[in-house]
């Protein structure tokens, strides 16, 4: 039979802090955070999501198919401009279509999303098109031109909301 | 007690209720709401009168007592009648298990008196039920008080019955059957008998519950807890805990030290009050209604306080407590809806959630507040030996201080093994010993020669002894399991790969469908479909709730497993297991169990089996253990092909001396496996994927089935080979992905993204780790001595080499999962040696110093990476949002498509992605 000393100060394992610090730290504070946030979240505060879009133009610009079909289901016209903040065209927010939005965005989904509910002049979508080269989206270029037939030449065009700075 | 003197006392209990009860409800009076049937009468009368099936409301959980009253009303001929006249048979039959309760617990004629006198006073039981008839609470009471009673007799038969009946009176009451079980498992009772006594009540609890939750759906737990933040709701919480059942409950307050004692010897008390504690703690208006449930435990409480007073002779808080229950229960007083509200049920007052408001409420509460402060205060006389307590002075005063002066002599006495004396000529609690029972583990402690005064213990050598750190490490992996489980639920149903499956269930039975859908011509996957069907039709059209439900609840056993598979039993082993998390649940391969589901996700079931399978190998044998293995192969192998990686669990855990399960258990998985594949191959003819399937990553690109056929149609084997060598390399460098250099493409291509960094860095450092450990452990292995940690790294090389080879076909993370999860507790194992290895101080300080930077590198990483899986949760509602919303509304689209788009687009709608730099996060996983 072992009899052991009777001071139970004496057996604990003689581990290194610093590695357990080193190993602990950092994953705990991450797990703390996120059940913070969690937390937030589930009382209804969303401090670390994006702003959802508040307009039409905004929910196109950011390539958000599902806001922008909700903004169509709860009303609005794919056909009439709202406000949208655009960082390269200055600090105030500008007044744009849903469609204008698509084309500086350059998402593809989006396009798809919209062309059945827009009414476009052949001249207003040959300015969709450079708008979209002029962005540098070569493929909602391409989707836009599609009903143009033939190849759209951007020769001369500026964009009139960087033009006009 | 003869059984005649048993006798007389519980009729004198039973008289003496019943006759306060007749004062009682003779001055009450009764609800006029509804012609007394009260705001509940019509659901309660529908369900006397017409069963089950008519509860369509609160009482669809709460179904007993009114079924009871159904039966009743047969020969009163009125339910309202019936109802009452219950209500007299519940108190008869609380009072009578009352005094049951207390003549086991040993206490007096005089304190039983005194206990079943103010039960019958107070408001939880008899004002309550004289008042409003049609409550089930006086019905819950009894029942979980005679399930109790009866339990601590081991009557088991009538406990059951009794627990029954209280899971099924309501949700609070399935308390008596768990603490029956916590009960049979501290006294080490067969698990045959505690599942064959318990199963019942259990089960009766979860149909009721599942019933509910499908006609109903869920109920928003966090709503509740708001209400903790309303100084108003907390002080009426703090008065009903002391005066819910009158002055038991002021003098049980009093003395904490008697709480801790019983709840330390006995934890089932506190088991039976963990239902009304969840209930509590997530906040109900009605404050005290849950706590009816807790009844008994008040009671041997007030047993436990009854001995200590005894023993101190004084008797004053006696007094103090009949006079508590006078003022606060106010047994006598009349009552009307206004005051109903105003006594009993301030909070909903308060809120304007009653239909009576009351302008002077606080003036009216303020001297009550006031009142129990000061009874409270004038019971608490021990409060200078609690306070010396407190400050460790009243060493051994305890039982939980026995029990710490006991774990800590096992722990120093596990190293050498052998019979350790813990403690000569001091006399230890038989809580302390129940205590240390309990929190250990059978096959590591028994108790030779536990004496009175003697107290010897044989602890196996190497023993790894503790409790409350695993139970804090259930915690870390349960708090996980919810934060990625809140962000599950925050990404639709998912359009591809789900719905179709769910269009493919909504006809037919489900053995038709489970046949129909059996195989094809590359998998065989029956459970696959039996599990959706089932859970389809189970939903009742809450698929949401369902298959997200189902989906969390796997994070959460999964990672719970995962804990229980590493054991940590020191707090420095705790610190540890954020980070074991952040590797289980960072890793690139565990991605695909969480962002999508098909919608039960498959490799999770199948991942869980692994991790089962492996509590199996560590668990203590015996005949059930064999039968649970060849039943969790079975349920494997027939529900997904990487299924049969069960079977390599098993049988690594067997080569590595594991007898958990024994011979006879890995030849029952054996065949299970070999009529597997008779099955699959001989009489189905289900051959095996081909080239065709599927895109395959291959060097630094991936190839569509055309270019591979092309490339590799007349010889396959060498990408097979390659397939097998990716995946292995994918789980232990994260690079290839699915087959193709990714990291090595962005390299070259000058696009090389935070996140791509993180991963590679992580798995490197990590499977260095690992390798290091197999280093210096080989030799050993040569020897074929191993310990619970190399068994766990072993079973990882085998489900590694396995998992890779039943994916020669073509590579996709995900696929890797079982040996991504089993590489997350290898790499955790052996970074626990490491650690252990860095207390050499033999070592150079500066190795030591770069040693605790690469675990900050490794830490950091890998907390990326857990972060990175929430952020991607997030992005994959989104991107599934967005996908819903091209989905086309016409007549064609079938009903359920058009529900799930509604439900994504507009009723539940996916949070926005988080705002956090998206380069240091790798959402293409």
């Amino acid at each position: 039979m072992i009899e052991v000393p009777p001071n139970p100060e004496t057996v604990e394992l003689s581990v290194p802090a610093l590695p357990v610090v080193a190993a602990a730290a950092v994953p705990a504070v991450v797990l703390v955070v996120i059940a913070v946030v969690v937390l937030l979240e589930a009382a209804g505060r969303h401090p670390y999501s994006e702003m959802p879009p508040q307009t039409m133009a905004e929910a196109v610009l950011r390539g958000d198919v599902a806001t922008a079909a909700r903004f169509i289901g709860l009303g609005a016209d794919p056909n009439s401009p709202s406000a949208v903040h655009v960082p390269d065209l200055g600090p105030a927010d500008v007044s744009m279509t849903p469609i204008e939005a698509a084309a500086r965005g350059g998402s593809d989904d989006m396009l798809l999303f919209l062309e059945p509910s827009i009414t476009l002049s052949p001249d207003a979508r040959r300015d969709l098109v450079c708008l979209a080269r002029a962005e540098r989206h070569a493929n909602a270029a391409d989707l836009l031109a599609r009903p143009l037939g033939g190849a759209v030449s951007c020769d001369g065009w500026a964009d009139p909301r960087k033009h006009t700075r | 007690m003869t059984r005649s003197a048993v006798l007389v006392s519980m009729t004198t209990s039973v008289v003496l209720a019943l006759a306060i009860y007749a004062a009682v409800s003779h001055a009450t009076g009764r609800i006029d709401v509804d012609g007394g049937r009260g705001w509940v009468g019509a659901e309660a009368f529908a369900i006397a009168r017409h069963g089950l099936g008519a509860a369509d409301g609160a009482m669809r959980l709460q179904p007993f007592v009114p079924l009871a009253a159904g039966v009743v009303s047969r020969a009163t001929g009125e339910v309202l009648p019936a109802f009452r006249v219950l209500n007299l048979a519940w108190l008869a039959l609380l009072a009578l298990a009352a005094d049951w309760l207390l003549i086991q617990r040993g206490v007096a004629p005089a304190g039983r008196v005194l206990a079943v006198g103010i039960l019958a006073g107070s408001i939880a039981t008899a004002k309550l039920a004289a008042f409003y008839a049609t409550l089930p609470w006086l019905g819950v009471a009894a029942l979980v008080m005679l399930a109790c009673a009866a339990a601590v007799a081991d009557r088991r038969v009538l406990a059951a019955a009794a627990a029954t009946g209280a899971a099924l009176a309501a949700p609070v009451g399935v308390g008596a059957a768990v603490f029956g079980v916590v009960r049979d498992l501290r006294l080490r009772r067969s698990r045959l008998r505690i599942l064959t006594s318990w199963i019942v009540p259990v089960l009766a609890f979860a149909a009721l519950q599942v019933r509910a939750f499908v006609a109903g759906g869920w109920v928003s737990l966090f709503d509740g807890l708001r209400l903790w933040t309303e100084p108003g709701f907390v002080a009426w919480s703090a008065y009903f805990a002391i005066s819910v059942a009158g002055g038991l409950t002021l003098l049980v307050a009093s003395r904490p030290a008697t709480i801790r004692r019983l709840t330390a010897g006995e934890p089932e008390w506190l088991a039976l009050a963990a239902p009304a504690v969840l209930v509590t703690v997530f906040g109900t208006p009605d404050i005290w209604l849950p706590w009816v449930a807790c009844l008994p435990l008040v009671l041997v409480a007030f047993a436990g306080w009854w001995h200590d007073t005894l023993a101190d002779r004084r008797w004053w808080p006696v007094l103090v407590a009949i006079a508590f229950t006078v003022v606060t229960q106010a047994p006598l007083a009349r009552l009307d809806v206004a005051r109903y509200f105003a006594d009993w049920f301030p909070y909903r007052v308060a809120a304007g959630d009653a239909p009576v408001t009351v302008p002077d409420l606080l003036a009216l509460w303020t001297p009550r507040w006031l009142l129990a402060v000061a009874a409270v205060g004038a019971c608490l006389v021990r409060l200078p030996a609690m306070l010396l307590d407190r400050a460790g002075l009243g060493f051994v005063r305890t039982g939980a201080s026995w029990a710490r002066f006991i774990f800590a002599r096992l722990r120093q006495g596990a190293e050498q093994g052998g019979e350790v004396l813990v403690t000569a000529g001091l006399r230890v609690p038989r809580g302390a010993r129940a205590l240390v029972s309990g929190l250990s583990h059978a096959s590591e402690v028994t108790w030779p020669a536990a004496t009175g005064r003697a107290l010897a213990i044989r602890v196996e050598p190497g023993a790894r002894l503790g409790g409350r750190w695993f139970v804090v490490s259930i915690g870390l992996a349960l708090i996980t399991a919810a934060t990625v489980g809140w962000f599950i639920t925050g990404i639709p149903i998912q359009l591809t790969d789900c719905v179709v499956n769910l269009l493919d269930v909504q006809e037919g039975t489900v053995w038709s469908v489970t046949v129909s859908k059996s195989g094809n011509a590359a998998f065989f996957r029956p459970l696959l479909w039996t599990a959706l069907k089932v859970a389809y039709d189970l939903s009742g059209g809450h698929y949401f709730a369902v298959f997200k439900g189902i989906h969390v609840v796997q994070v959460g056993v999964l990672l719970v497993l995962a804990v229980r598979l590493l054991r940590p039993r020191e707090a420095w082993e705790v610190a540890l297991v954020p980070l074991a998390l952040a590797l289980l649940i960072g890793s690139h391969t565990f991605a695909g169990m969480v962002l999508e589901g098909f919608p039960i996700n498959t490799y999770m079931t199948i991942a869980i089996c692994c991790f089962a399978a492996a509590a199996l190998s560590f668990a203590r044998g015996g005949w059930w253990i064999d039968v649970a293995a060849a039943l969790l192969c079975v349920f494997a192998v027939f529900t997904v092909e990487s299924g049969l990686l069960v079977w390599v669990v098993l049988c690594t855990g067997y080569l590595a001396g594991s007898r958990s399960v024994s011979w006879r258990g890995i030849a029952m998985t054996t065949l299970v496996v070999a009529g597997y594949f008779y099955v699959r191959f001989a009489v189905l003819h289900i051959g095996s994927p081909g080239l065709i399937e599927r895109s395959s990553g291959f060097g630094l690109q991936v190839l569509d089935p055309p270019d591979l056929i092309a490339r590799f149609g007349t010889n396959p084997w060498p990408f097979y080979a390659y397939n097998i060598v990716a995946s292995v390399l994918d789980v232990l460098f994260a690079e290839p992905r699915a087959g193709a250099f990714v990291f090595a493409h962005a390299i070259v291509g000058g696009t090389v993204a935070p996140w791509m960094v993180v991963n590679v860095v992580a798995s490197t450092l990590a499977t260095l780790v690992l390798f290091r450990y197999v280093a210096l452990r080989f030799r050993r292995w040569l020897r074929w001595t191993f310990d619970d940690g190399d068994r766990l790294v072993l079973m990882f090389f085998g489900v590694l080499a396995a998992n890779a080879t039943i994916s020669y076909a073509y590579t996709k993370s995900t696929i890797m999962s079982p040996a991504g999860i089993f590489y997350a507790l290898a790499v955790a194992v052996a970074l626990r040696d490491w650690v252990v290895s860095l207390g050499d101080t033999s070592r150079r300080t500066v190795a030591r110093a770069m040693a605790a930077a690469a675990i900050v590198v490794l830490s950091t990483t890998w907390s990326l990476r857990a972060a990175a899986i929430h952020f991607s949760l997030r992005h994959q509602g989104e991107a599934q949002r967005r996908e819903w919303a091209f989905v086309p509304e016409g007549p064609e689209t079938p009903a359920l498509t058009r529900h799930f788009k509604a439900e994504a687009l507009w009723t539940r709608p996916a949070p926005w992605s988080l705002d956090l730099p998206a380069s240091w996060f790798d959402v293409t996983q």
